[in-house]
Parts: structure tokens; C-alpha cells; sequence
């Protein structure tokens, strides 16, 4: 508004100006028409003047800025389909740069709901044999360092296990932590009602409490504030509820429901039983990594020296909270942040070109605002706001792309993505999608603002709309080979992570999944506290659902494979045993006798268990594996092991199973030994049920019989073999999947832009065409100059994306299975549909090409 | 090629324009002409400050406060807007001034040393 009060404040300051200067020259003896004419004269331009005075005010820049920005929205209005295609593109860019940063700023950038997250440290046993850095902490060892570390403020241990809960509405399995006193001082975080455990409760023995989770309280307790000191029962126990945790706070396991004390009996000779609990610690202030790193090694040392039968070889392993979180997820996050990036690279060339040719039909009028006084950086910052207003609209349809793709994103992704659930479009998002939208902006804007606004104004006011300099035509020409180069790379990639996915696919489990339904029963300690409880309720069950129409088998296990869970131990030949630092190492699974024929396992040798072996047999079975290792040409049956929970007996190996991928499938299996449920009778099992019609239709009926037992008895994680199998490929399926996903949108958007920029040639080439054609050249001959020109450029593309892929694929290895990142076929593959796509978007304007007119082409001017 | 002119002779001004402006305006207020008028008078001639470059040096001395401007009647009842001096509009004056001579006396024997 006063920039408008200005402006006509000067218009009439310039009209008086010239109209006193007229009756100044009347009164030197002009005549008025001769005096008005000489007054215009010396002054110029009115309009000139005016952009002259406006140059120097300081509000120039905003008010130019304005101006820029009406002009621009009124340009881009009067060509909808430009607008759309250059918004479409930048939105689908801009979008997947958002959405990939918000999965980043969330799971890398945002810092831990921990109180000065950069303090607490996860400790773990490093196993120097095993080669495992990450190793389960024992109790005694965490107990040893607790006492003599001084470089911790606190140490805490954890444990997570799972409780039935029968208070609050049907009984259910829910996953609990069970956490010694320290834990939450660790975190630094106090229940939102009530309070933490105190150190009395850690001793064994005292009365039971829990810390309820908040959507465990909100859900089955109505949210109920007066819960605090009421009791609920769980697993046969009632434990007195202190406090509630506040909404979102976990600790590495987002599905742990509630917190109870860790009672660690400081009178169990904890040397003897396993390593089973995770430890972290707050480092006291002003101590650095390395320097808790350096007390801790000399801890372990001491240890090993103090119990070498159990702690030789064991060392111990800080790592920082935040890299233990996000360690494993970040290579994936940074390669998908590199593809959207060259997305929007791809985008920027394609828009950029899209400028280019517009700017060429622009000529005439951008010639003749240069003309009328404007000059040539006014031209650039005109053209520049264009090209930001573009950016802006494409990064607010972005944002919007983006809010849907992380609700697809989250909805797909497999859920052991850490943090998954704390993406959102935070400031942070926003301010990033704006930065890239403004460079974007600029990426793209730049070089056509700098070559269309070369004042070669006489030869544009000449050459009408037509004209295109042959610079313009060699960066138009120089964008199609980028844009075909970065979509290869990223083609690249996507092809090999796809070929890596099938791969593992492809992998042999040695167990058979179709048609089988799996439930895990995990019975209370408190109701079931005898061994021979248990081992009869499994054997009940099984047979029971042994029992279900449709149902061709039924066998259970402590563990399913491919879920990430195992026991291990060590064992030893009974005829040459070795001390227990130098035994080999070996999983004991507790099966059930229908165990191998409901997963299709083949008995290779022997016998399976069946009803003969109970809790005092001293049978096992081992698979192929270990069969192979320890027995070389030699028949494993009769032979006798000595497994270290039982250090005293040795059992005889009865039969021989097959290997089966029990970590993952892309890991070699290990030795195994299976023994009798009976035997070593866990109160928790997997059953695995095999049906001759669809499994699923079995889970209610498989429920029931459970409840038939004992209707407390919750049944938990129903799901087929199936999709246990596809839950531990998920995340390499999730990679691929989002990597093609960009792959295919940055082939869509490459493919366009050769098309567009081979359209347009082909458009400005009609005169040439024409005259060849008028000169005798056939439409073949036409279709080989237009596409040859394009297959020229996809070629130099494809041959500087192909050795950009091999240098940047690279960083992708540890991320492929049974693929290298320089894959032959991957490479060739990829380059050929890369070659055929953009052959069919040069076709099409060749095609075009050919049908022209000679007559109408000649005349074309 | 006008414009290119205008151009060259507002870059040789410009150090002095401004000065040139708060010395005309020193008597009375002025409108635009009339600063032209008296600067071309006070030059005896030598300077003929056009349009082009007068208005934006008018409009960017007031907005940095050393000029003041009204509306009012020129002598043959015309509108214009007339120009003055503001208090900052003296003391920039004074220094321009003095800044100029130590200059002029500095560019002076210079050009004469041999």
C-alpha cells in the first residue's frame, strides 16, 4: 500500500518536473508543442526514471521481490502445462528428499528421550572366540563390574522376558523388562504417577511391584490415576502397581509393556548358568569413552585371570547409547538419502530443460523488457523468482507427498526399524524441505536464467520465437546426459539390492513353510513351577492339537528359527573333552517329539524322540552341522557329548537332522543340538502346526485347545511359518523395495526429460527435416538422425553412469547378499532397459519428425 | 545509446552529485528543477544533472534522512515537491565539504609534482 502511494507521489513529482521545465523553455521563446517535446526529450523515459529512483530506494528489494512474484505466477498461469509438469517432478524429488530426512531426523538427528543421552552407554561381554563384539552380559560378570568400575555414575542390567497378565480383561501375553534399581537413574527418567524401584526391591523376595507402560495402563486400566498401590495379577503373582511410565518411553524393545524388578541372588554362583542380560551405565561427568573403555579392560583382564574357566576370552565392550539404537540402520538411511538426492537431481535437470526450451519461445519478451530499460541482472533476479516459485510449489506438494509417503512408509516398514514410530514433519522437516527447495530453485533456475538473459537482444528481437543459441542446445543436450547417468546409478543400486532380496529368497530354510500355523504358550512360573507341570502340559497340547481336524502334524521348540533367538552353550566330545574356554559352541533347542515332521526337517540318521524320552533320558540329536565338524567319516550314532548345563552326564546322540537356517537365512548354520522338552522343560514354546487346508483358519481352534488346558493360558504371536520366514527378510525387502520404488520414479522422470528435450529438437529441426526431406531423404533416414542424436546422448550417459555406479555401489556391499556390488548381469541389465526406455522417448518425437511437410516445413518461419 | 550517456555521466557524478545537491539546496528548499537549475547556475554551468540521475540521488538522500520533501506551489502556481535541508542534511554537508578539499588540494599537487 505505501509502496503504491510512493510510486504515484513520484509519477506526479515527475509530471510537475516536466511540466515546470516545459514552461521554462516557453519563457526561453519555445513554443509550447516545441518546449513540451524538448522537456520529454531531457528527461529520458518517465518509466526509466522511475526504475531508476525505485533501483535506489532500500525497499527496493522487497518491492521488486513482490513484483518478481506476481510476474512470475502470472507467467506460470498462462502455461498450466509446464507449471504442472516442472511442479509434478520437483514435488516428487523434493518429497522423497523429505520424507527419507524426517526418517533420518528421527532416527539419527533427534536425540534420545533419555536424560543427556550422550552419557549412557549400552556394556556388553565381547566374546574374542566367538568374534561376537555384542555379546549378552552374565550376571556374575555385571555384578564384579558394578562393584569395581568407577568411571560409571550408575550401572543398571535388564532383562526381557514375558508375563501373562490375567488383571484388566482377558488374560494376554505381554513382553516385560525385568530391570534392576539403577535403570531408570541410568536413563534419567522418573514414571509420569508414583514411583521408581528402589534398591530394597532388587533383593529376592520382597514383595512383588511393577511399573505399568502407558498404553498398557491407558488400555487395560482405562487410565485409572488411583491404580497406584492396587494390585494385578500376573503370571499367578500379584505385584503391587508403584508407577506408570510416561507415553513413549522404551528401552531398545518398543513392545515391552511394563517394568519389574531385576533379582539378582547375589548367593546363585551365577558362573555356572549363562549370559543372558543386557547392562548399561551413565558415565560419571568429565569421563570420556575411551577412558571407561581403558578401567573396563583392565576389569575384564582381572576376571579372566580370576575365573579362567569362564571369563578366558571375554573382554568387555562400551558402546555409545545412540549408536547402539541406529549403529545398523544408518548405512541403509544415508545409501536411500543418496538415491532421493540424485531423484532430485534428476528433477532439477528436467525442469531445468523444461526453462530452457521455455525460455527460448520467451526470447521476444524477455528481449523487450531488456529493452525498456531492464537490465541484465534484473533479468536474472526476474527469472530466478520464477524459478523459486516453482521450487516453493513443488516443496509444498512435496511435504504433502512426503505426509503420505511416511504414513506408507511406517505402515511397510518392518518393525525392527529403530524409532520408527517417531517420525513426523517436525520444524526441523520443514526447514530442510524449504532449504532444498530454495537450492533447488536455484539449481535449476540458474542456468537458464544465465543463458536466456545474454543480451544478444538484436538478434532475439530478430529471430523471433524460434531461435535457440547453440550454447542452449549444448547444456540442454549436456542435462540429458546427467539426468541419464544419475538415474543409472540409481537404477544401479535398486537392480542390485532386488537381485541381493531374491537371492535370499531363493535360499534353501530346510524346513518346509507352506501350510503352517505357529503360537507360542508361555505358562506362568507360579502356577507351574514343577518341571514335570510343564513337560506334561506340552505333551497334553500337542497331542490335543495333534487331535484338530486338518491338522497333518503338530510339534513344538523353545525357539523358532529365524526370529533371532537362541540358547547357546558349549559342549564336548565325552571321549576327548576340553576345558570349558576352548569348548566349541553349540545351540540346544528343547523340541517336542512331532517337532521335525510338522517343519518338514528330514531325519537324516537315527531316530526322533518320542514318548521313551523324558526328563531323566540322556538322549540327544544334533544336525548335520555338527555331525560334520566333530564327526568327519564317521558314524555320530552311539557316540556321547557332554553338553555344559549338565557338565556331569554325557548323552548319547540318537539321530542326525538336517541343517536349517536357524539365525538368518543369510547365515551359515551353526552346530545344534536338540534335546527332549522333558529334559530341559522351558516354561515357553513355539507350536508349529502343520495343516492340510489353510493354517490360519486353525487359530481359533488351536486357542480353544489351549484354554481347554488351562483357560488362563494365553496364547501368543499366532502367525503362519510363512510369515515368520518373511518377517526376518523384511528388512532387506523394505530396502529394496523403497530403492526401486525411487529407482522407477527416477526412471519415469529421466525418460521424460530426453523425451521432452528430444521433442523440442525435433520441433526446432522441422526446417532442416524439411529441406532433407525436399532433397530426398527418406523417413528411415530422418528416424536415424533424430534418434541417433538421442542415443548418442543416452549412451554417453549410460558409459559416465556405469563408472559412477561401480565407484558408488560400492558403499552398498555390506548391504547385498550373494550379489557383488559390480554384478555383471545387474550392470547390463540395467543399462539395457535404461537403453530401451530412452529409445522409445526418442521414437516418438522421430516419429513425429518424419511426418512433416516439406512444404509447410519451408515455409516455417 | 542515450541511456549509455546518462549512465556515464551519473558514474562521474556520483561522488559528487550528492554534494553538489545539499550545496544547492543550502539557501532555500528547491523542487527537482530547481536543484538542476541552481546546480547547473552554481557550476556555471559545467554540471547539467539530468532526470535520470537527480531523482534517484533526491529520493536515496532522503531516505537517509538529510533531505526532508513537502509539497507545495511553485512560483507560477504549480505543484511540486520541494526539497530541503535536514539537520543531518547540514552536517553531511559540512563533512562532504571538507572531505572534497582535503581531496581536491590532495588530487591538486599531485598533478602538479613533476
Amino acid at each position: 500500500m505505501r509502496k503504491d502511494r510512493v510510486d504515484r507521489d513520484l509519477g506526479e513529482e515527475l509530471t510537475s518536473y516536466v511540466q515546470l521545465l516545459t514552461e521554462k523553455k516557453m519563457k526561453e521563446g519555445m513554443n509550447e508543442e516545441e518546449a513540451r517535446r524538448a522537456a520529454m526529450l531531457e528527461v529520458g523515459g518517465v518509466e526509466q526514471v522511475k526504475e531508476e529512483v525505485r533501483a535506489n530506494r532500500a525497499g527496493f528489494s522487497l518491492d521488486t521481490l513482490f513484483q518478481d512474484l506476481r510476474y512470475g505466477f502470472r507467467s506460470l498461469r498462462k502455461k498450466p502445462g509446464f507449471t504442472a509438469t516442472a511442479v509434478i517432478a520437483l514435488a516428487l524429488g523434493i518429497g522423497a528428499n523429505t520424507a527419507i530426512f524426517s526418517v533420518i531426523n528421527a532416527v539419527l538427528l533427534r536425540s534420545l528421550a533419555y536424560r543427556d543421552p550422550g552419557s549412557i552407554v549400552m556394556v556388553w561381554e565381547r566374546s574374542l572366540r566367538g568374534g561376537r563384539a555384542q555379546n549378552s552380559v552374565s550376571p556374575a560378570n555385571f555384578l564384579d563390574w558394578k562393584k569395581q568400575c568407577s568411571s560409571f555414575a550408575e550401572i543398571a542390567a535388564s532383562w526381557d522376558t514375558r508375563l501373562n497378565l490375567t488383571s484388566g480383561g482377558e488374560p494376554e501375553e505381554i513382553q516385560i523388562q525385568k530391570v534392576s534399581a539403577d535403570f531408570f537413574p541410568v536413563l534419567g527418567v522418573q514414571p509420569e504417577l508414583g514411583r521408581a524401584f528402589v534398591r530394597a526391591e532388587e533383593t529376592p523376595g520382597t514383595e512383588p511391584v511393577v511399573i505399568l507402560g502407558h498404553d498398557l495402563w491407558q488400555r487395560r486400566f482405562a487410565g485409572n490415576r488411583a491404580i497406584i498401590g492396587q494390585t494385578v495379577t500376573m503370571s499367578g503373582r500379584n505385584c503391587t502397581v508403584i508407577g506408570v511410565m510416561p507415553a513413549g518411553f522404551y528401552f531398545l524393545n518398543i513392545q515391552i509393556k511394563a517394568w519389574l524388578p531385576l533379582q539378582l541372588d547375589p548367593t546363585t554362583e551365577w558362573r555356572k548358568s549363562g549370559r543372558f542380560l543386557r547392562s548399561m551405565a551413565r558415565l560419571k561427568p568429565g569421563v570420556t569413552l575411551q577412558q571407561a573403555q581403558a578401567e573396563l579392560d583392565g576389569i575384564g583382564k582381572q576376571l579372566e585371570i580370576a575365573y579362567p574357566d569362564y571369563n578366558k576370552g571375554w573382554g568387555v565392550n562400551l558402546v555409545p547409547m545412540h549408536e547402539q539404537i541406529v549403529g545398523d540402520i544408518r548405512p541403509v538411511l544415508l545409501v536411500l538419502l543418496a538415491a532421493v538426492a540424485f531423484v532430485l537431481l534428476i528433477a532439477c535437470a528436467n525442469v531445468a530443460n523444461l526453462l530452457l526450451s521455455r525460455a527460448a519461445s520467451r526470447r521476444k519478451e524477455l528481449a523487450l523488457r531488456a529493452a525498456l530499460g531492464a537490465d541484465r541482472m534484473r533479468l536474472i533476479r526476474q527469472m530466478l523468482t520464477e524459478s523459486m516459485v516453482l521450487a516453493m510449489m513443488g516443496g509444498v506438494l512435496g511435504v504433502l507427498l512426503a505426509y503420505w509417503g511416511i504414513q506408507l512408509l511406517v505402515a511397510f516398514a518392518p518393525d525392527n526399524i529403530p524409532r520408527l514410530h517417531e517420525i513426523t514433519i517436525d520444524p526441523r522437516v520443514l526447514a530442510f524441505t524449504f532449504g532444498i527447495s530454495l537450492l533447488t530453485g536455484l539449481v535449476f533456475g540458474l542456468v537458464p536464467a544465465l543463458q536466456s538473459s545474454r543480451p544478444d537482444l538484436n538478434d532475439a528481437l530478430k529471430e523471433g520465437a524460434r531461435g535457440s543459441s547453440s550454447g542452449n542446445r549444448v547444456v540442454r543436450n549436456l542435462f540429458v546426459v546427467v539426468e541419464m547417468a544419475l538415474a543409472l546409478v540409481l537404477l544401479i543400486g535398486a537392480g542390485l539390492m532386488l537381485r541381493s532380496f531374491s537371492q535370499l529368497h531363493q535360499v534353501k530354510t530346510g524346513f518346509e513353510t507352506e501350510n503352517v500355523l505357529t503360537m507360542r504358550v508361555q505358562l506362568p512360573n507360579a502356577k507351574y513351577g514343577q518341571p514335570q507341570q510343564r513337560a506334561d502340559f506340552f505333551k497334553r497340547a500337542e497331542e490335543r492339537l495333534a487331535a484338530l481336524p486338518g491338522v497333518k502334524s503338530v510339534g513344538a521348540i523353545s525357539y523358532l528359527p529365524l526370529t533371532g533367538l537362541a540358547s547357546s552353550t558349549s559342549f564336548n566330545l565325552a571321549t576327548k573333552p576340553l576345558p570349558p574356554s576352548e569348548s566349541p559352541g553349540t545351540e540346544v533347542r528343547p523340541i517336542t517329539p512331532g517337532y521335525f515332521t510338522a517343519m518338514g526337517i528330514p531325519l537324516l540318521k537315527g531316530r526322533a524322540f518320542d514318548e521313551r524320552d523324558g526328563a531323566t533320558s540322556r538322549v540327544l540329536i544334533i544336525n548335520e552341522t555338527l555331525a560334520r565338524k566333530f564327526f568327519p567319516g564317521q558314524d555320530p550314532i552311539g557316540q556321547q557329548l557332554i553338553v555344559s548345563w549338565e557338565p556331569q552326564v554325557a548323552d548319547e546322540i540318537i539321530g542326525v537332522v538336517g541343517d536349517i537356517k536357524e539365525t538368518a537365512l543369510e547365515q551359515e548354520p551353526n552346530p545344534a543340538i536338540y534335546w527332549p522338552h522333558p529334559r530341559e522343560p522351558y516354561p515357553f514354546m513355539n507350536f508349529v502346526i502343520r495343516a492340510a487346508i489353510d493354517p490360519t483358519t486353525l487359530s481359533a481352534a488351536a486357542a480353544r485347545e489351549i484354554h481347554a488346558l488351562d483357560p488362563d493360558q494365553p496364547v501368543a504371536d499366532v502367525r503362519t511359518l510363512d510369515q515368520v520366514v518373511a518377517k526376518s527378510i523384511a528388512r532387506p525387502r523394505f530396502n529394496a523395495l523403497l530403492l526401486a520404488i525411487f529407482a522407477g520414479v527416477a526412471l519415469v522422470l529421466a525418460s521424460v526429460g530426453i523425451y521432452g528435450v528430444m521433442n523440442y529438437s525435433a520441433t526446432q529441426r522441422t526446417q532442416e527435416i524439411g529441406i532433407r526431406m525436399a532433397l530426398g531423404a527418406k523417413p528411415g533416414d530422418i528416424l536415424r538422425l533424430v534418434v541417433g542424436h538421442g542415443m548418442k546422448l543416452t549412451a554417453a550417459g549410460i558409459v559416465i553412469g556405469v563408472i559412477a555406479s561401480l565407484a558408488l555401489t560400492r558403499v552398498m556391499s555390506n548391504l547385498l547378499f550373494g550379489v557383488t556390488a559390480t554384478d555383471l548381469p545387474t550392470f547390463v541389465g540395467v543399462s539395457a532397459v535404461l537403453t530401451a526406455v530412452a529409445l522409445l522417448a526418442n521414437y516418438i518425437p522421430a516419429r513425429r519428425a518424419t511426418r512433416v511437410n516439406p512444404v509447410v516445413a519451408l515455409r516455417y518461419e | 545509446m542515450n541511456k549509455r550517456e546518462d549512465e556515464f555521466t551519473a558514474d562521474l557524478l556520483q561522488g559528487t552529485l550528492d554534494l553538489l545537491v545539499l550545496k544547492a539546496l543550502t539557501a532555500q528548499p528547491l523542487h527537482g528543477l530547481g536543484v538542476s537549475t541552481r546546480i547547473n547556475q552554481i557550476t556555471k554551468g559545467t554540471f547539467d544533472v539530468k532526470p535520470g540521475s537527480l531523482f534517484p540521488a533526491l529520493h536515496r538522500m532522503e531516505e537517509a534522512g538529510w533531505l526532508k520533501s513537502e509539497w507545495g506551489e511553485s512560483e507560477n502556481n504549480r505543484r511540486a515537491k520541494y526539497y530541503s535541508l535536514t539537520r543531518a542534511g547540514r552536517r553531511q554537508l559540512e563533512t562532504e565539504t571538507e572531505d572534497w578539499q582535503r581531496i581536491s588540494l590532495a588530487i591538486g599537487s599531485a598533478l602538479r609534482a613533476t
